[in-house]
């Protein structure tokens, strides 16, 4: 099978910009809480079971069942940061170690509270009507043009929100020393919650952008948070030009493995390249030192 | 009463597997979330090594044990000068990286479809026999691990775990002993790999996947850091009271995900309220 390069372009594009999506909320979950928040990848995907439930259960307008579906993301984001993560900070426990296997844990819940409510069967999108068109040479469906688009607005939105308001320099001075921040009287307790809901946007729209894409299993909350996280290790975890760095290099990496080696070796390939990486720069490429 | 020979052989597979992990994350202080990995090293080694190539099984252990400790001591060397959250992240991707191998090479592991028609040992071929070869197992893993835990060098661990560089000061050679520790515990896992292998009689790459390394850190969390009773006693509550469920009218369907869940809620309830764990004497960090 020999694609044009526009369709191979197009092949990496879509997945890399819905994990650039998904990546920028947990990197910046961890830039401002030093949390590794793997949580997200299971909350992207139950956003997309949300929006299942929302758009083909329930049977609203697409739109409408996806913003519900959002909100739905932001509630369990803050629900895992207040029963999990602000506990264990109250009682100064909380290492980026500790983090880590907390949040496997409720990566492992959602999974199983998953698996428990929907079966084990795919679910499908197939009834909700999608065409295909030609790009400059690449096929693509509606959705695909969308996967493209919303994630490309909502990272500008997101940098821009980041930069030019007060609560994104609240933000990130948060992120840079969050004593320092208290002292000069930013409430950071309040701006860790803003950054979880911050995670569950972008999670809960990567998340139903992914569902459309490739539609639903329960295994796949462990598979997104894994592929998040690689993506953000070979960028530089707290990073967002990162993420989305990340997220390109690993998509080529599996495009052109699948290519070579015409097997499903996929994910391997991303693997490498994290092990690569962080052997020589442990932060990641665009990471800063700590 | 099969029934519950069955869930003392898994017991002595888990409880062996959960040593190693106690010695690496509570002895010297190496989160290696790749430990799991080396199970399945090990239970691949001797599944391809007696069905493909006739190997007789005591060879097939040996080798399991042999491949482990060469794989985990280049992972030790490749590790030498990684630690903390970078180390955890990096045994993680290790994790994920064999997983996906397994998975994906094809010809060699058969991928997806996993290796059935592992053969049980000569002697030991009924549940009962294969019981007494996996007590055995578990009390040759501890006494082993406790004689090293006893040894001047298991001070030394501690030292590692508590304070690389003053270790260091003293003349410890930190390196040496975190590379020690890694061959040592990626060894025990292998060797508890092929005693699964041998007893299940198949193995598929899933058998090993995030879902178990959950439950080795909850066996631990509960059972409490740099404990070795700690780790046995953590494997008895969540091999024996989950099964307890099977018990209760929660429909058949349900009962993975509910045990599953409920490990998840003890893990967090424990790193929140009891970090030490039940019999542990140090705190994760």
């Amino acid at each position: 099978m020999f694609d044009t390069p526009a369709q191979l372009i197009a092949n990496i594009l879509v997945p890399a910009m819905i994990f650039s999506l998904i990546a920028a909320g947990f990197t910046l979950i961890y830039s401002v809480t030093r949390v590794l928040d793997l949580a997200v990848g299971a909350v992207a995907i139950a956003a997309g079971y949300f929006f299942f439930s929302l758009a083909l259960g329930a049977g609203l307008p697409v739109a409408i069942a996806a913003l519900g579906a959002i909100a739905g993301a932001v509630a369990l984001e803050l629900l895992i940061a207040f029963v999990i993560y602000e506990p264990l900070r109250r009682r100064r426990i909380l290492s980026t170690a500790i983090s880590l296997i907390a949040s496997l844990s409720a990566l492992h819940i959602i999974q199983n509270v998953i698996l428990a409510t929907y079966g084990p069967l795919t679910k499908s999108f197939s009834k909700i009507p999608t065409t295909s068109r030609v790009i400059a040479g690449a096929e693509m469906t509606d959705v695909e043009i969308y996967a493209v688009i919303i994630p490309t607005i909502l990272l500008v939105l997101l940098t821009y929100f980041l930069r030019e308001t007060r609560w994104g320099r609240a933000i990130r001075a948060t992120s840079d020393h969050e004593e320092v921040a208290e002292i000069i009287g930013v409430n950071v307790r309040k701006i860790r919650y803003l950054v979880y809901a911050i995670a569950g946007v972008c999670a809960g729209a990567g998340g139903i952008l992914f569902a459309l894409e490739f539609n639903l299993e329960p295994g796949m909350p462990v598979m997104t948070a894994v592929r998040m996280f690689s993506r953000t290790l070979i960028g530089g975890v707290g990073s967002i030009p990162g993420a989305l760095l990340g997220s390109f290099l690993s998509q080529i990496a599996v495009e052109f493995s699948t290519f070579f080696w015409k097997t499903q070796a996929q994910e391997a390939a991303t693997f490498v390249l994290v092990f690569v990486v962080l052997l020589f720069r442990p932060q990641g490429i665009l990471g800063k030192k700590n | 009463m099969e029934y519950l020979i069955h869930i003392l052989i898994l017991y002595c597979v888990l409880a062996t597997l959960a040593l190693g992990f106690a010695v690496s994350v509570g002895g010297a202080g190496i989160i290696n979330l790749s430990y799991l990995s080396f199970m399945a090293i090990g239970a691949y080694a001797t599944a391809i090594a007696t069905t493909r190539y006739g190997w007789p099984i005591a060879l097939g252990f040996a080798l399991a044990v042999v491949v482990t400790s060469c794989i985990a001591a280049a992972l030790g060397i490749i590790m030498k000068r990684v630690r903390g959250d970078i180390l955890v992240v990096l045994t993680l991707a290790f994790h994920f990286a064999v997983f996906s191998l397994l998975l994906n090479w094809g010809d060699f592991t058969r991928g997806a479809l996993g290796i059935p028609g592992i053969a049980r040992p000569a002697w030991f071929e009924t549940p009962e026999q294969y019981l007494a070869l996996a007590i055995v197992v578990l009390a040759g893993a501890y006494v082993f691990l406790r004689a090293l835990a006893r040894a001047p060098f298991g001070r030394v661990l501690g030292a590692v775990r508590d304070d690389e560089i003053a270790a260091s000061v003293l003349g410890k050679n930190v390196v040496r002993a975190k590379r020690i520790t890694y061959v040592v515990t990626g060894a025990v896992a292998g060797l508890a790999g092929a005693l699964y292998a041998h007893y299940i009689q198949f193995i598929d790459p899933k058998s090993f996947h995030l879902d178990q390394i959950v439950f080795l850190l909850t066996v631990i969390i509960v059972g409490g850091l740099g404990s070795l009773e700690g780790a046995l006693m953590g494997t008895a509550l969540t091999v024996f009271i989950p099964e307890a469920l099977r018990f209760t009218p929660i429909p058949p369907a349900l009962l993975g995900p509910v045990r599953e869940i409920l490990f998840s809620i003890v893990v967090v309830l424990i790193l929140i309220y009891r970090p030490r764990g039940i019999l542990g004497k140090v705190l994760l960090r």
